[in-house]
Order: structure tokens, then sequence, then C-alpha cells
């Protein structure tokens, strides 16, 4: 694509992104889903004090008795305020001859608690997977404070009081993760994903009511060729797609600030690790989005009218959630037949990937499917740009030069 | 003379029928050219076969010296048949949209609306919604777009449909200011006066082919000069010195001019007695050759039109 072609495709971008977002109901559209996701968020906080001990993230806690026993004190008398330790549950362990080795084999076992503080003479060290375990310094360091208060005011007597500093010990990533939180990670993100490109890709399939109706398209396919005409709705549709999301995904962090200041219960590294797996989730979006999209808009662009489209939704919703089945079923085993097949089919390979990136570290796949995907981003509109040519238009094929000299 | 648009054999079929059959254009670059036909002639499916928004069947075209239209998109202005605009816009973000896809830049653009719209009696709509305006001065919000990036060639397709008179006449004047400012304009129409008016050249199609291709003087050519001829006398020897084609109605007689000229007729009808009253030599109309080119039926279907 030349500079004037890519010129074109963001005019066109510009014009159906503003129109979309600066409009009434683009505000209703951001605004629907985040009440039911308020509503969630304080019912969640209720449940999650009602039953704080239920979901309460789990600290091992290796220390000599007495400063254990006055760390769960502590805890237990803080917990009705509330705050960042009200959310944590304390498992005080007696030390071993190496509580290092201790605290590494708690972390990696069956049923591994979310940090292990060690706490050895003037010497404090949190130990939990890369990521997770920064999560609870403060919280952890805070019950220490409160312990040796009451240690100072002779609630308890205890020859050498808890050290102020915590060192951090990150174990690795996703060590802390068993499998099985690896799995749910993985469904959970794909289900997310899944559910945002049902939600906002949908509207694609009626994108092209409007230039159909108002006999813009032809003075468009008369200034630019017609893919580009879909990549520029396309990528207009994405952007104010990833307006909603951020508002959302913010709407949502600031709730869970307001509501859970502890957090809730820790999530399970990704097995890439937080920042790749946000980046990588970022970019599946998108090109789910622009695969489906892409199909959406293709076939609503052959509708005729807005019962036809009506017609149509259904099933290609159906049609989704076979897609999401077919990804989903290979969650367990990403490296099996389906799993691979799941990853390579263009159309529910974003969603196979997103739940590797949960899965499995390696970062070369990602690269590979990414590239394939937007390959197939190209290929799918080009053929539904064809297909808007034929049935749309009523044109023919573009000929190339040589061809249509050679018909002369 | 260089040709803006060079059109060679088009064909363009829809199932078995042959919508456009053979078509060849030549515009000389500076012109004003005029597409003219019947409804259903097959102008429309020519003008976006030449737009690119069509590919033929068969033939070929050449835009501005380019293969794909689309290549030359920035170097032209394409008016539709079937106007679009988004309502939602005003009419200077409008114009400035389409000169956005043509290449012009957004503020460039809202600056030569705004001159546009002015010198067009728009100024005063320009930021209203379009779907507030009259379906004429959307028209020409539209047209205004088509012209916004100062185009070397211009197409326009059936642009004085929808118009009153007086947006007629001043969009005739724009056609002929585009003109003069170096650009080559090709407009469809059914039309017959705007077409005599403007065009130095033209193309009748019917039926999917070019009937005739030629100055308007040439088409008018093809028609013999009628005389008109009203005498006091209405018998006597002048009678056999009438052309045998001559009819006699109401108003006189009505023959085609002799091949020998109007003076020896003259001479044989003042000694024959006929006592002249009134003769007049009545140049062909394009309307005249136009009917005479394309057939009484087509000429029918556009009576109908």
């Amino acid at each position: 694509m030349n500079r004037i072609v890519l010129r074109a495709m963001a005019v066109l971008a510009r014009r159906d992104f503003i129109a979309t977002v600066v409009s009434r109901t683009f505000l209703l559209f951001l605004i629907a889903p985040i009440f039911p996701l308020l509503f969630g968020l304080v019912f969640g906080a209720v449940g999650a004090k009602v039953g704080h001990d239920v979901h309460a993230s789990r600290i091992a806690v290796i220390a000599p008795q007495e400063t254990g026993a006055a760390m769960v004190e502590a805890q237990r008398r803080i917990a009705d305020i509330g705050g960042s330790a009200a959310g944590l549950m304390l498992s005080p362990i007696p030390p071993g001859d190496n509580p290092e080795a201790q605290a590494r084999a708690l972390l990696s076992g069956k049923d591994a608690p979310a940090a292990v503080l060690v706490v050895a003479g003037d010497n404090a060290r949190l130990f939990g997977s890369t990521g997770s375990a920064a999560n609870f310094r403060e919280p952890v360091a805070w019950l220490l404070d409160e312990a040796r208060r009451d240690i100072a005011r002779g609630a308890h007597h205890i020859p050498n009081p808890p050290p102020r500093r915590i060192t951090l010990v990150e174990t690795g990533i996703s060590a802390a993760a068993s499998p099985r939180d690896l799995t749910t990670l993985a469904q959970g993100a794909q289900t997310l994903l899944f559910v945002l490109t049902l939600m906002l890709a949908g509207v694609l399939i009626s994108n092209f009511v409007e230039e159909k109706a108002n006999k813009v398209i032809e003075v468009l396919a008369a200034a630019v060729p017609v893919p580009v005409i879909f990549l520029g709705k396309l990528l207009a549709m994405l952007g104010s797609s990833l307006v909603g999301v951020t508002v959302w995904g913010g709407t949502a962090a600031l709730g869970l600030m307001l509501f859970l200041p502890a957090g809730g219960p820790p999530l399970p590294v990704p097995a890439v690790g937080w920042p790749l797996f946000a980046v990588l989730s970022l970019l599946y979006f998108s090109m789910n989005y622009l695969l489906v999209g892409a199909l959406l808009l293709g076939i609503g662009a052959q509708a005729a009218s807005i019962r036809q489209i009506q017609t149509l939704s259904l099933p290609v919703t159906m049609a989704q959630l076979l897609l999401y089945g077919f990804a989903a079923s290979a969650i367990g085993d990403p490296d099996g037949p389906i799993g691979l097949a799941s990853a390579l089919f263009p159309f529910s390979s974003p969603l196979a990937m997103i739940a590797r990136a949960a899965a499995l570290p390696d970062i070369w796949p990602h690269l590979a499917t990414l590239a394939w995907q937007a390959l197939w981003v190209a290929i799918t509109v080009g053929l539904m740009a064809r297909a808007f040519r034929r049935g749309v238009l009523k044109s023919g094929p573009v000929r190339s030069s040589r061809k249509a000299a050679a018909a002369t | 003379m260089p040709l803006a648009v060079e059109a060679k054999g088009l064909v363009k079929r829809y199932g078995d029928r042959a919508v456009v059959d053979g078509v060849s254009l030549a515009v000389p670059e500076g012109a004003i050219y005029g597409v003219l036909g019947p409804n259903g002639a097959g102008k429309t499916t020519t003008l976006r076969m030449l737009m690119g928004i069509l590919e033929p069947d068969e033939g070929s075209r050449t835009i501005l010296g380019h293969e794909r239209p689309l290549e030359m998109s920035q170097q032209i202005g394409y008016l539709p048949e079937e106007r679009g605009l988004y309502p939602a816009m005003t009419p200077r973000e409008a114009i400035a949209f389409l000169g956005a896809l043509r290449g012009l830049s957004w503020a460039e653009g809202r600056a030569r609306a705004d001159q546009l719209l002015a010198a067009n009696g728009l100024g005063g709509a320009a930021r209203r919604p379009i779907r507030q305006l009259s379906k004429g001065m959307a028209q020409t919000v539209q047209l205004l777009g088509s012209l916004v990036h100062r185009p070397r060639l211009i197409v326009l397709d059936e642009p004085f449909s929808g118009l009153d008179p007086l947006n007629q006449s001043r969009l005739e004047a724009l056609i002929r200011a585009e003109r003069d400012r170096g650009a080559t304009v090709l407009f469809s129409t059914h039309v017959m006066g705007h077409a005599e008016r403007l065009c130095e050249r033209l193309a009748i199609i019917a039926g999917g082919r070019v009937r005739f291709e030629g100055r308007v003087d040439e088409a008018r050519g093809r028609l013999a000069a009628r005389v008109h001829l009203i005498t006091r006398a209405s018998g006597g020897p002048w009678r056999t010195a009438l052309p045998a084609d001559a009819v006699s109605g109401v108003d006189g007689w009505r023959f085609e001019l002799p091949a020998g000229g109007i003076e020896p007729l003259l001479q044989q009808l003042i000694d024959g007695g006929a006592g002249i009253e009134s003769l007049s030599i009545e140049r062909p109309s394009l309307h005249d050759a136009f009917v005479a080119i394309v057939g009484a039926e087509a000429a029918a279907e556009e009576e109908a039109a």
C-alpha cells in the first residue's frame, strides 16, 4: 500500500471513528456495561468481607512461634478495620533447619500459599513468584509493624522483635501457580477475549448499512480501493472498541481499588509474565476483532436490508461460539493436535494463543501466529472486498493491465 | 491533442445482457465532453467503468494516461448519479472529507470549502447538518466536494437532474469556469439543452452502443436544414417547384433544404406567383439530431421520462 492509499484509509477511519465515538449513543454504549460491573464489584466486596477467611490470600509465616502468634493476633485485630492486610490469612509454621528451602518447598508444593514470609533473627524475607510476591510486601510489612508495636506495649514477651525491613525473594515466573490455576487463567482470558469480541465486533455486520443507505459507497469506491474502505472501517471500529475496553478496564480497576483495597484473591501469574501477557492480550484482541470483524463486515455488506442483517446475526453468533468451543477444547493440551489446529486455524487462533500465553512461557509461537493472523486479516479483507465488488457493486474482478491489454 | 479519457471497446454484461456493448470514447484534455443518451442507454455504467468502480468485461480505458483510474484518484473529481453524503456531517466537513479522500489536507479542504460554499450561495448553511438542507443544496454540496481538490478531470453523472433552473444555470457557469481553469469535464445527461450550450464534443449512446461521436455541429450536420414557407397563394404553377418531400400544414409548407441551395427554389417560387409571405431556414437542433440518431423509440422513452 502506498502513502496515498494509507492516507485515504486514515481519512475513512477518522470519519467512522469520530462518527461513532462523538455521539450520544456511544456514551450509552460505554455506560451500559459499567453498571453491571459496579454492581458486581459492590456485591463482590460485600461477599469478600463476609467470607474473607475462605477467599483470603494465604501467607505462610516461617518464624519463631511467638513472632508468628504476634502477627496472627495483629492480623485478627486489624481484620475488621479493613485495608490491605485484612485480606490475608496467616499460617504460622515452625522453622526447620533450612527455612529458605522450607519456603521454596511450600511454594512449589500442592496447595501452595500465595507467599511465604521467613523471619529469622533481624532478617525477614518474603518468598513468592515474580510479580505476585510484591503485592504482599506492603500488607505483610503492616502486620510486622503491628506485631512490633504489640511487643513494645508488652503484649508479647519476645526477646528479639521482628525486623522492620522485608527483603523480597522472587522464586521465578508462575512458580506459585499450579497447572490448575493456569488452566483457570487461560479459560478466563479466552472467555474474556471471546465475550469482548462477540460484544464489540457484532456491530460490524451492520456497518455498511449507512453507506449503502446514503449512497455514499459509490463516492468512496470511486476514490479509494474497496479493500482500503474495508480496512478503514475495521480500524475505526477497532479504535472505538479499544476506547470502550479502556474505559471499562479503567472503571474496573478503579472499582477494585475502591471496593476491594486488598485486591481480592491473587491471580496466578501467567506463564509469560503479566506485562507480556497484557501486551499479548491487547494484540490478540485486536487480531480477533479484525479477523471476525472482516468476516462480519463482508457478510453484512452483502445484505440488502436490516431485516437480512438481523437474520444473519444468529448464524454468525453460532459460528463464533463454535470457534470458541474449538479453541477452548485445546486449553488442557496446547501442543496437542487440537491445540495446534486451533492455533493454526486463523479464526480460532487468537483465542487459542491467549490461552497458550497463560500456560506456556515460550514467546516465538506468539510472534509466528501474530504474523499468521495478520496475513489472514489481509486475506479476509481482500476476499470480502472482492465479494463486495461482485455482489454489491456488480463489478468484475480488477484485471491486470496486461490482461486488459490482451483483451482489447 | 492529448486525451484525458480514452475508452476502447468497453463491454459490461449483467447475465446475458450487455448493458454496455463496445463503447469507445476519446475525450480531449481541456474539453467539455457530453455523454448523451436516453434512460437505460448505458451512460452511468460507462462512467462507472471509467471511474474504476466497475471493471469492464472487455475493452480497456485510460484515464489521464493511466489504466487504473484509482491510481489517478487525486486528480479526478466524480459526482455519481446517486448522490450520497453523510447526513450528520456539515457541508463544510463533507467537502473537506471528500477533498481529504482525494489527497487534500483537512485544513486546506476546510478553507476551500468555506470559499466554495460562499461563492455558491451556501455560506450560511456551511455549519448546518446536511440532513437539514434541501435536496438541491445537498446536491450542490456534493458537486463542490467533487471540485474541492481542483482535479484535472471532472466526471459528472447527470449533474443537472434535481436542480432548479437557477441552479442549472449556475452549474453551467461552474462547468465553464472549471474548463477555463484547464480541467477536462465529462458529463452525462439526457437533456439536450445543456449539452448543446456546453459541449465541444459529445457521444450519443443508446442500447449500450455509441451511435455518434464528434462535435455538436457535426451531430446537427447529420440532418439537413429544413425550410418553412408561408405563401399568400394557395395554388398555381409555383407548386411544381416544391420538392417532393414538401408537406403542407396549417402554418405553411415544410421541407428539407434542397441540395442546390435556396436561391434557385426562391426564384422559381417568385416566378410561379407563390406570393411569399415568409421563408425561413431552420437549422436542426441537437434534439433533432439526437432523435434521428437514437431513433423514435428511444425518443419516446426520453419523453416519458
